[in-house]
């Protein structure tokens, strides 16, 4: 499948005052493709999303965009910018009503009037929000308003939507609902995107790849489910959600797997490139059983010896955590905790499964942060 | 009392009566003031606009500067034009002195400080993300500009009647560059000038009263297209 590029990045960077926030080697966007910006705040996601969306001047790099290479001219810049739309965190209404609202980007291009009611009523539709078309545009709730924002800039029919935390200022329930709506939305209009989120799940249910940023530099990027499956180094990792990461030596290397010891076990694990001596186990707390002492493990499957230090209410299931001679974290549905009957000082077995299992380096090389002063 | 009453009765009568002196004093005051407050927000508008929304080195210097030109004294406007355009100065050539003009540019550097430091601060009270927003959404800078002068407007309303309020109510530039001619450049205040100056207390009394009155005509017009706005 050939895909154009719609936006090539190299060496961009940004800086306030001499400061510099955010300094990006390479970074792309294929048509018809959704990349998320994935990361802490504060890690420059939001101003590397204003750089490519041209709204904001780079201090250094290069960048082409639609093919065209950006010159901070004034002129290419609203040409550029004129197929691309923004939606930002909070919905940035102006005053008027809801059709003059998603109406607005249309009118900024100077389009015939029935073409702009046409696309309105079409966008207004589309979000459900057809009802609100007459209402003044700040008497609406977060989620409508937020919806609003959304229409308006699909209205203009961009190549490229960026999209600043859509969802941050709405509830859970509203966040669900609007990213469920914006899912299918980018997915049959395939309209390439650009999303800044600080969610993983989020970025997992609507992007394609992502850039995984951090002190204002991409610590990882690819396809998002390698992204999140394979992180490259410990900070990912933790990002990324695996909550155990276990020291470990490698002992011996043979074909595609790695013998690593761990706590004075031996077992093999996948082998994974740039791997040194020392390693970091990821063991995501879901992949962590637990059995009452004495039971039966797999002999596939590393077993520690464990004791339960607390445990945590975490959504559905229970975040169990424990003593294996190493900290351990497992997840544990209520019906586990009733039938192991775990309460905190109880003793039990915990295991993993080796094969699922992926090593990142314990002394990563990671790639210099922005230079500060 | 008796004299406020008089002066109210004479102001009244002075009206009623439509006296010829009296209604082109008032109309010339409403022409320069009005005129000389339009092309101070022609002007001023987008200049506040720019200062409110960009950043550049020296920003707040002149700024400053604005701000403090909100208190220019009018007689010292006044002098600093005379000094232009009486005929031996730089701009006598162009025989502006002593001319209704010269009362209309007096008036429009005095209400240039107020609009532009008021339409600068309406802007920046804005969401600073919202002119990013709206480039976002791919409007040009000056369609953003103009956006989010609409988005202040209450503000600029605001700024419209304090720069008329304070031309109109101005005597020191209009005495120095008008001279206070009769049938030429006689304004409102002026005139309260020279008749109190007669000792003639009651018309002095009047023509303030017409002066008072004239002020908050326009105000409230000002006022109720802006509260008019606010309700649609």
């Amino acid at each position: 499948m050939s895909q154009s590029l719609l936006i090539e990045a190299g060496r961009l960077e940004a800086r306030y005052g001499s400061r510099t926030v955010v300094r990006v080697d390479r970074l792309q966007l294929a048509s018809g493709r959704t990349l998320a910006l994935l990361g802490p705040n504060g890690a420059g996601k939001s101003t590397l999303l204003r750089l490519l969306a041209l709204l904001e001047r780079p201090r250094g790099g290069e960048l082409r965009v639609f093919g065209e290479a950006v010159t901070g001219q004034e002129r290419q810049g609203l040409r550029l910018r004129r197929r691309m739309a923004t939606v930002f965190q909070a919905p940035l209404l102006t005053r008027g009503s809801v059709f003059d609202n998603v109406a607005r980007g249309l009118r900024f291009r100077g389009l015939d009037r029935a073409i702009v009611r046409q696309r309105v009523e079409q966008w207004l539709t589309r979000f459900g929000i057809a009802h609100l078309a007459a209402q003044e545009g700040r008497t609406l709730s977060g989620g409508e308003a937020q919806r609003v924002s959304l229409a308006r800039a699909f209205a203009v029919e961009p190549e490229i939507l960026f999209l600043d935390e859509p969802f941050a200022s709405l509830d859970q329930h509203g966040r669900e609902a609007l990213a469920l709506e914006l899912e299918e939305v980018l997915r049959t209009s395939r309209i390439a995107a650009v999303l800044v989120t600080h969610d993983r799940s989020e970025a997992l249910m609507l992007a394609d790849e992502v850039a995984l940023l951090m002190g204002g530099v991409v610590r990882q990027s690819g396809p998002i489910r390698d992204v999140l499956a394979r992180p490259t180094d410990a900070d990912v990792a933790r990002f990324v959600g695996v909550e155990n990461l276990l020291s470990a030596r490698v002992v011996q290397r043979q074909g595609d797997a790695v013998e690593v010891s761990m706590a004075g076990r031996a077992f093999p694990i996948p082998r994974a490139p740039g791997l040194e001596a020392d390693i970091l186990l990821c063991v995501r707390a879901e992949d962590v059983h637990l059995v009452a002492e004495g039971g039966a493990v797999e002999a596939t499957r590393v077993s520690l010896d464990a004791r339960v230090e607390r445990i945590v209410p975490f959504g559905v299931p229970y975040r169990v955590h424990l003593d294996a001679g190493l900290p351990l974290v497992a997840l544990a549905a209520e019906r586990t905790l009733r039938r192991l009957d775990l309460r905190e000082g109880s003793a039990l077995v915990a295991s993993f499964d080796p094969s699922r299992v992926h090593a990142v380096p314990r002394h990563a090389t990671l790639p210099s942060p922005p230079v500060e002063g | 009392m008796d004299l406020l009453s008089k002066g109210l009765a004479h102001a009244l009568a002075l009206i009623l009566q439509g006296d010829a002196q009296v209604m082109e004093i008032m109309w010339l005051s409403l022409r320069c003031s009005g005129l000389a407050t339009l092309l101070a927000i022609v002007i001023g508008l987008p200049l506040g606009a720019r200062l409110g929304l960009v950043r550049f080195r020296g920003r707040r210097l002149v700024l400053g500067v604005i701000n403090a030109g909100m208190g220019l004294p009018p007689v010292a406007v006044g002098l600093f034009v005379s000094i232009f355009l009486w005929r031996s100065g730089p701009l006598g050539f162009l025989e502006l002195m002593y001319s209704p003009t010269a009362i209309v540019i007096a008036q429009v550097i005095i209400a240039l400080p107020v609009v532009i430091g008021l339409t600068a601060a309406a802007v920046q009270q804005l969401d600073p993300r919202l002119l990013l927003q709206l480039l976002g959404l791919g409007a040009s800078r000056r369609q953003a500009t103009l956006q989010l002068l609409t988005e202040a407007r209450y503000a600029l309303f605001a700024a419209m009647m304090a720069a008329f309020g304070a031309v109109i109510s101005e005597v020191g530039a209009s005495m120095m560059v008008g001279g206070n001619l009769l049938h030429s450049t006689r304004v409102l205040t002026t005139a309260t000038v020279l008749e109190a100056g007669k000792g003639n207390f009651d018309i002095a009394l009047a023509l303030s009263i017409l002066l008072v009155g004239l002020t908050f005509v326009v105000a409230m017009a000002l006022t109720l297209l802006q509260q008019r706005e606010r309700r649609t």
